[in-house]
């Protein structure tokens, strides 16, 4: 590996210049900061939402353990044994959330999105700046239809009496969608910054970081609001 | 793979033609490190204070009578949090972190000017959220500083009202203020560093910043997720961490949450975060113990790796905090077992810096000296850790005095000492003036023997079974009274240690304003920060050309060379030196 070669370096050894073999990919080096950015940044995000997950599996205590032992979870092997070894007495009072069918529907616009910023990248790759256009507007739009989904399945879920105090299932469903949506917000933000440059008819090699990054943390949001909600359905 | 063309075009900088632009709203990574700095000081001062007042009331109890046991509570959590979090964090990777890294990697400035300074503004927002929290109805929080529910948000507890909410909503304010900073310094790391500036040519000091950052980057998540959960609890009654549980003869509304989950999440991100402070504070005194020696930094790579190694264990030990919580015993063997192994990479750097300075050239200026003295306070507390990561001595020792001896030498005095130490050592560069050195030398040997007359005693009065977070002992059968003394023997030292930081006031303001002009490298030290045109360095740091690194940071004493350091900007004169020196 790379990094590894790198901390092998016996640097009182070897006075010199060292350059770097890429010196003449200067013009490169824009892109590559903010991407660098970008990954940390997910990273960060990731570190975020695993932890949201193991809070969630270390609280669902002994639900979904087999009735008989209920009482007693931690006779048998499941994610109860987790929360066993962490020393935290197993609950008994998850409730499973509803599955309202809209957030099917929201997923789907989710993924829509994350298809229409793929094409947006493809047409600025092909330098068509008209098309790229649409795209655009279709990612940040359909981004936006998704907040609006999920804004909707709350109203919904409050009607029904699905509030947060009432089950830690429905807490958690409220946290998760909240920190979700949170993060697209941010997305939005750099959206709104590549389409008004877009519309003011800037050059493709202005927006091209812009795009290709959005892109990138789309698709890592849907991949997370995947996980999320399949530990939802599953729960 | 370290070239930059933002660092080399000077148009990209943002060059602001006013003073508000130049001094307030500015991104230049100086201003900006002195900003975070000035306030993570200042705030910092808010808990001397308040630590001053405990020990007041610890030595002489009852004889201030505004504090009550409540308002102990509620000094004992703001010190502590504003002690780890506000002044250490802030100051070690917002102020020097900010300041250093771009100078001694050769870049003209952050790779994010504009999120670099958001970073600062959202940080004094956090700040101001905390200091709210002394006007508000009922004060701040008196939960300790590590904030367990459900006391933390139960009635009875100081604060509960109103104080916990405000502490919940900092930290969240601060987290993300230190994302902001965060992806900055790393990623100046790893995209900007100029022309010849490999990753094993950077001085300890970037070493232990950008891996001090990564560890934040991972761990502040936890606080926030604990901080998000705690304030649902608080506030829309949800039940993450709440049990069921009467308060006051009335049962809550909550049911089956865990405050060991809390614990968890906390710890995941307390232990890491003890690193956060530590391991810029070691790759700062590696440096500067190298420069006063005159001799290279012994082994250098050794020392980078250990505070990779150190910086990947931290996240596998958080559980060595919650012995007495309960656990599962082999969950305890595990971390018993993670913590005494992090003790070897850490053994390892004491033994370099020792050997460092064996035999060296070394000329005890004031920043040598406090680099002397941390480590001194460093092996202090790291054996007292020790025995605090085994479980069985662990239990007895716990909440007593004898962790508050502990933590306090090894995470609060000895990385106070090195930024004392750095703080005296960069000051003609930041300043471009000099200081006092009679002045400097005497805040070092009181702030030094100060710390060993607060600190030694209260291991003792662990062992005694004082226990910590106490407003006053009362009669026990297992505490002599002639323990008062050494109470009140500590309050005097502390207050008399605290009024002495006057002197080192006195001196930054006066030599700011008075001090002889500084020469721009006066220690004659290797490292990029020290060869810039101008000191103190303007916007973009080095005129029309970025520098070339040649040689690595720690080419002091090199036989044959004409003077006892060689710049890491000057080119080797052909032949490579022998391998034996
Ligand atoms: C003159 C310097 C200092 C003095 C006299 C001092 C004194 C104290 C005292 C009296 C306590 C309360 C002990 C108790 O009742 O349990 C305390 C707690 C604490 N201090 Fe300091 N301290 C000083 C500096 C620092 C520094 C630099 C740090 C930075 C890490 C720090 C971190 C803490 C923490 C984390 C706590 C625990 C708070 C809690 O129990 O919630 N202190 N200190
Ligand atoms: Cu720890």
């Amino acid at each position: 590996m790379k990094i590894l070669h790198e901390l092998i370096k016996k640097p009182w050894l070897t006075p010199g210049a060292d350059v770097g073999a890429d010196l003449g990919a200067v013009a490169l080096r824009r892109p590559t900061i903010a991407a660098t950015g970008l990954w940390i940044y997910v990273g960060v995000a990731t570190v975020m939402f695993s932890l949201i997950v193991a809070a969630y599996v270390l609280r669902l205590g002994n639900y979904g353990a087999d009735p008989a032992s209920a009482a007693d979870a931690t006779s048998s092997l499941g994610w109860w044994t987790l929360a066993a070894l962490c020393g935290i007495p197993l609950a008994n009072d998850w409730l499973p959330m509803a599955e309202p069918w809209l957030l099917w529907v929201n997923t789907g616009v989710l993924i829509l999105s994350s298809i229409a910023w793929q094409v947006a990248r493809g047409d600025l790759r092909h330098g068509r700046m008209d098309k790229l256009r649409v795209a655009l507007i279709a990612g940040g739009v359909l981004a936006f239809a998704f907040l609006a989904g999920q804004l909707t399945v709350w109203r919904q879920l409050i009607a029904d009496g699905y509030f947060a105090a009432a089950s830690p299932a429905n807490a958690f469903f409220y946290l998760i969608t909240a920190m979700h949506g949170l993060h697209l917000l941010g997305g939005l933000l750099f959206w709104g910054r590549a389409t008004a440059k877009v519309m003011r008819g800037a050059e493709a090699a202005e927006i091209g970081t812009g795009v290709n990054l959005c892109t990138v943390y789309w698709h890592y949001l849907l991949v997370i609001w995947i996980v999320m909600f399949g530990l939802l359905l599953i729960t | 793979m370290t070239y930059t063309t933002i660092a080399e075009d000077t148009r990209a900088l943002h060059h602001p033609k006013t003073w508000v632009g130049k001094y307030v709203w500015s991104q230049d990574h100086k201003v900006i490190a002195v900003q975070y700095s000035l306030t993570a000081i200042g705030v910092g001062l808010v808990a001397l204070v308040l630590s001053g007042l405990m020990r007041l009331q610890l030595g002489f109890p009852g004889m201030i009578e505004f504090i009550t046991p409540q308002a102990y509570y509620q000094f004992v959590t703001m010190h502590g949090m504003i002690m780890v979090i506000y002044l250490l964090t802030a100051l070690l990777l917002g102020g020097f972190g900010n300041y250093m890294i771009p100078l001694m990697v050769g870049a003209r400035d952050m790779v994010f000017p504009y999120v670099n300074m958001l970073s600062y503004w959202v940080y004094l927002l956090s700040v101001i959220v905390l200091m709210a929290s002394f006007f508000v109805p009922g004060g701040p929080t008196g939960a300790g500083w590590t904030l367990y529910p459900p006391q933390a948000i139960t009635e009875g507890t100081p604060g509960a009202s109103w104080g916990i909410i405000l502490m919940l909503a900092s930290l969240g304010i601060f987290i993300v203020a230190f994302t902001m900073g965060g992806l900055n310094y790393v990623t100046t790391v790893l995209q900007a560093r100029t022309k010849g500036m490999t990753l094993m040519r950077m001085p300890c000091t970037v070493w232990g910043i950008f891996v001090a950052t990564i560890l934040g980057l991972l761990a502040f998540p936890a606080l926030l997720v604990a901080a998000v959960m705690m304030m649902l609890d608080r506030v829309i009654g949800t039940s993450f961490f709440m049990p069921s549980i009467i308060s006051m003869g009335e049962p809550l509304a909550h049911s089956g949450g865990s405050p060991i989950l809390f614990q968890h999440l906390f710890w995941f991100f307390g232990h890491p975060e003890v690193y956060i402070v530590a391991l810029p504070a070691f790759g700062i005194v590696s440096d500067l113990i190298s420069t006063h020696a005159r001799k290279n930094i012994f082994g250098y790579r050794m020392m980078v790796w250990a505070i990779i190694i150190i910086g990947v264990l931290s996240f596998f030990v958080w559980a060595h905090h919650m012995y007495v919580s309960g656990m599962n015993p082999y969950f305890g063997f595990f971390f018993a077992t993670s913590t005494l192994i992090i003790a070897v990479p850490t053994a390892i750097k004491v033994y370099n810096w020792v050997l460092t300075l064996w035999q060296g050239d070394i000329h005890l200026r004031t920043p040598m000296l406090f680099a002397i003295g941390f480590i001194f306070t460093f092996i202090h507390g790291g054996l007292t850790g020790l025995f605090l990561g085994n479980v069985s001595v662990d239990v007895p020792l716990s909440d007593t005095y004898f962790v508050v001896g502990h933590f306090h030498m090894v995470m609060g005095v000895s990385p106070i000492l090195v930024v004392f130490g750095a703080i005296y050592h960069w000051y003609p560069k930041i300043t471009g003036r000099m200081w006092n050195a009679t002045l400097g030398q005497l805040h070092f040997w009181i702030t030094f023997l100060g710390t060993y007359v607060i600190y030694l005693p209260m291991h003792y009065l662990g062992l005694l079974g004082v226990p910590r977070r106490y407003y006053e002992m009362g009669e026990t059968e297992f505490v002599p009274a002639s323990a008062q003394w050494a109470n009140e023997a500590i309050t005097i030292a502390a207050l008399t240690v605290g009024v002495a930081q006057l002197i080192f006031f006195y001196n930054m303001i006066s030599s700011y304003f008075r001090g002889p002009k500084a020469d721009p490298n006066p220690w004659g030290a290797t490292s990029l920060e020290w060869q810039t045109p101008k000191t103190p360095p303007e916007h973009g740091n080095w005129g029309p050309t970025l520098p070339t690194v040649y040689r690595w940071a720690y080419d002091y004493s090199v036989p044959g060379a004409a003077q006892d350091f060689i710049p890491q900007n000057v080119p080797p004169d052909g032949a490579a030196r022998d391998r034996d020196m």
